[in-house]
């Protein structure tokens, strides 16, 4: 990552605010501080931050209508911190345009990582085909998938999910995302289909299937497809 | 069924009267074949013996009747000169005097004893009728009870229907029937039925107070609480007897009984109610407080040490040490804080199971990974049909209960121990369990390992007992049952069984 990224903290708890710019600016960020959601929706316009964090509980209004306001003119990546365990609201800031989110308290390795990720152009965005964890390798030019060199046959439909899992790699990605991207629009509640594809794809990629760890199910919001194995 | 209290006739049936006429005719018939061979005087005896037998089955009227037709029959037939009511002889008319009055006295005299013995049997009858209701009262498990059986049982007994009316509050303005499914009451009947509930006396038909009524409305009262209102209304041409409201009454007092049985009951159990609410009040208390402060105590020492370690610049490996501590405390604190939220959304009853079509083996990987730093290095084994289908469920719900029994089977037995996790599912069911091979749980504690803040070992710490009571609330509010039994071969055994419909995997691969 290069240096001299710009990261906007919206939050308006100080300790945690302090406890961020700690580690962001460990991880070389030029930090700045909003604790209102207009404050935030200011230093957006003046900062031109690379990444936002935004807490979804702020006094003046709430997080995801900040999200709303501010994805009506910018794509920065945007991720947000939620102190309640409470999958519906996560839903709702992704579907609001969050690239992704962290639990109160989050691990501070994690948040980084979150943060690495989202800032990272997806592998349709720099025309790059191929995409590696592990000993998995996709060649999404070719439509060729192999695990530790050797070639993974793959029915239309498993292939289609998991290049949709590829196409966001370490970015949490919805149900509903999924099965729009995959089954089309109509199948949007249909998420046992997702369930019993998952199931074949895991069966086919991950050495343990009892414990996925290519594949992660993040309960009640989606799958995240692990870049660092 | 008790059978109906005969009731005396306010007037005897002309059944009688025919009797008492044809009875002295053929007292008279079988005399005028007797006169050629014995004298009158003979004959008055007779009619004498027909009177008296007449007073052992017939009522005063009939008998009187008898007494007045043998006079004049023997007068008319028998006293010279027969064919005429005159009597010529001082000692014939002594005779026929004699005769007349002694009928009248054996009439009225068996008929009175008649009477009381009829009346002693009724007070028998009345006795038994009560010490019946009084036993069926006793016997009904609840107030609901007590009161149906009350309506039907006075409604077999006597020619009249019983309606219950309850207070709906102290004052006895909301009297209502009971079971309100009855009829409502008309406004002027609800103002009687206040009227004898506020008074505590029986008003209505058959009483002074306004006795236009329909009904007779008799307080259910007991000492100075009134608790409702027995309203008798007499089935269309009957009426109530004095006796028979007088049983009434001791009804309506044992209604109350039973009423104040009730209440009584309630008061106990909203004391026992109370106690279990301040039992549990004070292990939250002791047990929030013990269990919230250490580890803040431990953040608290280790970043003091960790600050001034700092300020020395030296010892890493201690300032690693000492970061670990608090990494510890506030993963603990963390695991404490939500279980007592997850406690208090089960309680606030916010939990609505959100079903979608689940993959078993999935949402059994995925309790693991949430208990992993719990779980360590054990071993877990699990065993799965491979045919598992789809099943419909709260993925979220289950997969924390899950977690719950996992982290329960990790922090009970040693880390050496497997645990074993195994999953079945049928049409209609399905049950997930996790056994360990640990010490098993001690008996009688079997039923209450379910309970909040229990802890089946006091002496370890780091949690507030409610992993498995969060677990028993998410499965039931997913309309499912848990329960635990220890294993023959050592070690307990949780079991989850949540209703679930279910889908075959390839019916639904061709679907998709």
């Amino acid at each position: 990552m290069k240096a001299g990224h710009v990261a906007l903290i919206i939050e308006d708890e100080k300790q945690i605010r302090r406890l961020l710019r700690i580690a962001l600016e460990g991880a070389d960020h030029q930090v700045f501080e909003a604790e209102t959601g207009q404050a935030g929706l200011t230093e957006i316009v003046h900062r031109r931050p690379d990444v936002v964090l935004l807490d979804l509980g702020l006094p003046d209004m709430e997080g995801i209508k900040v999200l709303r306001r501010l994805r009506e003119w910018t794509r920065v990546p945007v991720l947000i911190l939620s102190v309640r365990d409470d999958p519906e609201e996560k839903v709702g800031a992704l579907d609001a345009g969050a690239d992704d989110y962290v639990t109160k308290p989050f691990d501070t390795a994690e948040l980084l990582a979150r943060v690495r990720v989202i800032q990272r152009r997806s592998i349709v965005e720099t025309g790059e085909p191929v995409f590696e964890s592990g000993s998995l390798t996709v060649d999404l030019s070719a439509r060729r998938v192999t695990l530790a060199g050797t070639e993974v046959r793959l029915t239309p439909t498993e292939y289609a999910l998991l290049r949709a899992l590829v196409q966001h790699a370490g970015k949490v990605v919805t149900h509903r995302q999924l099965l729009r991207t995959v089954w089309g629009e109509k199948a949007e509640s249909q998420a046992q289909y997702l369930r019993v594809y998952i199931t074949h794809l895991r069966k086919k990629l991950e050495s343990g299937a009892d414990a996925p760890q290519l594949i992660r199910t993040e309960v009640g919001i989606g799958y995240r497809l692990s870049t660092d194995l | 069924m008790p059978a109906a209290i005969p009731r005396a006739p306010a007037f005897a049936p002309a059944r009688e009267y025919a009797f008492a006429v044809l009875g002295v005719a053929a007292v008279t018939v079988a005399c005028r074949f007797l006169s050629g061979v014995i004298g009158y005087t003979a004959i008055s005896l007779i009619y004498l013996v027909g009177v008296l037998l007449a007073g052992m089955i017939l009522s005063r009227g009939p008998v009187l009747l008898a007494a007045a037709l043998s006079a004049l029959c023997f007068n008319f037939l028998f006293i010279p000169p027969v064919f005429t009511l005159h009597i010529h002889k001082v000692e014939d008319a002594l005779m026929f005097v004699t005769f007349f009055v002694a009928a009248l006295a054996v009439g009225s005299l068996t008929t009175r004893l008649k009477a009381s013995e009829q009346t002693e049997r009724g007070r028998e009858q009345r006795a038994t009728a009560l010490s019946h209701f009084a036993q069926k009262m006793s016997a009904a498990p609840s107030v609901e009870v007590a009161f149906a059986a009350a309506t039907v049982h006075v409604a077999e007994l006597f020619p009249a229907d019983a309606t219950i009316l309850v207070s709906q509050n102290k004052g006895g303005s909301g009297l209502v029937p009971y079971p309100v499914d009855l009829a409502a009451l008309r406004e002027d009947e609800k103002e009687v039925a206040a009227l004898a509930f506020s008074r505590g006396e029986r008003v209505g038909r058959f009483t002074s107070f306004r006795p236009e009524s329909a009904g007779t409305y008799l307080p259910i009262k007991r000492l100075d609480t009134t608790f409702g209102v027995l309203r008798i209304t007499p089935r269309a041409g009957t009426t109530l007897t004095a006796d028979e409201l007088e049983l009434l009454e001791a009804f309506a007092a044992q209604l109350a009984n039973v009423a104040e049985r009730d209440r009584l009951m309630q008061i106990a159990a909203q004391a026992q109610l109370s106690e279990e609410a301040e039992r549990l009040r004070k292990a939250l208390l002791d047990c929030v407080s013990h269990e919230l402060k250490t580890p803040i105590a431990a953040i608290a020492a280790a970043s003091q040490a960790l600050l001034h370690s700092a300020l020395d610049g030296k010892d890493t490996r201690l300032s690693r040490q000492l970061s670990e501590e608090i990494q510890q405390g506030s993963r603990r604190l963390n695991r404490i804080v939500n279980n007592l939220l997850d406690m208090t959304r089960l309680e606030s009853a916010v939990i609505q199971p959100q079903r979608e079509w689940c993959d078993v083996p999935e949402l059994l990987s995925s309790a693991i990974e949430t208990e992993k730093e719990t779980i360590g290095q054990r071993e877990i084994l699990r065993s799965l049909p491979e045919d598992l289908p789809m099943a419909f469920l709260d993925f979220s719900l289950i997969e924390q209960a899950v977690a719950k029994l996992l982290a329960n089977a990790a922090s009970y037995t040693r880390a050496e121990l497997p645990i074993e996790i195994a999953a079945s599912c049928t049409d209609e069911q399905l049950t997930i369990s996790v056994a360990d091979r640990g010490n098993g749980l001690a008996a009688g504690s079997l039923d209450k390992i379910f309970e909040k803040f229990y802890r089946a070992d006091t002496t370890r710490t780091g949690n507030l007992g409610l992993g498995l009571s969060i677990a028993r609330g998410f499965v039931e509010a997913h309309g499912g049952t848990i329960s635990a039994r220890n294993r023959k071969e050592g070690g307990a055994r949780f079991t989850i069984v949540v209703p679930v419909r279910t889908m075959d995997r390839a019916s639904l691969e061709a679907a998709s």
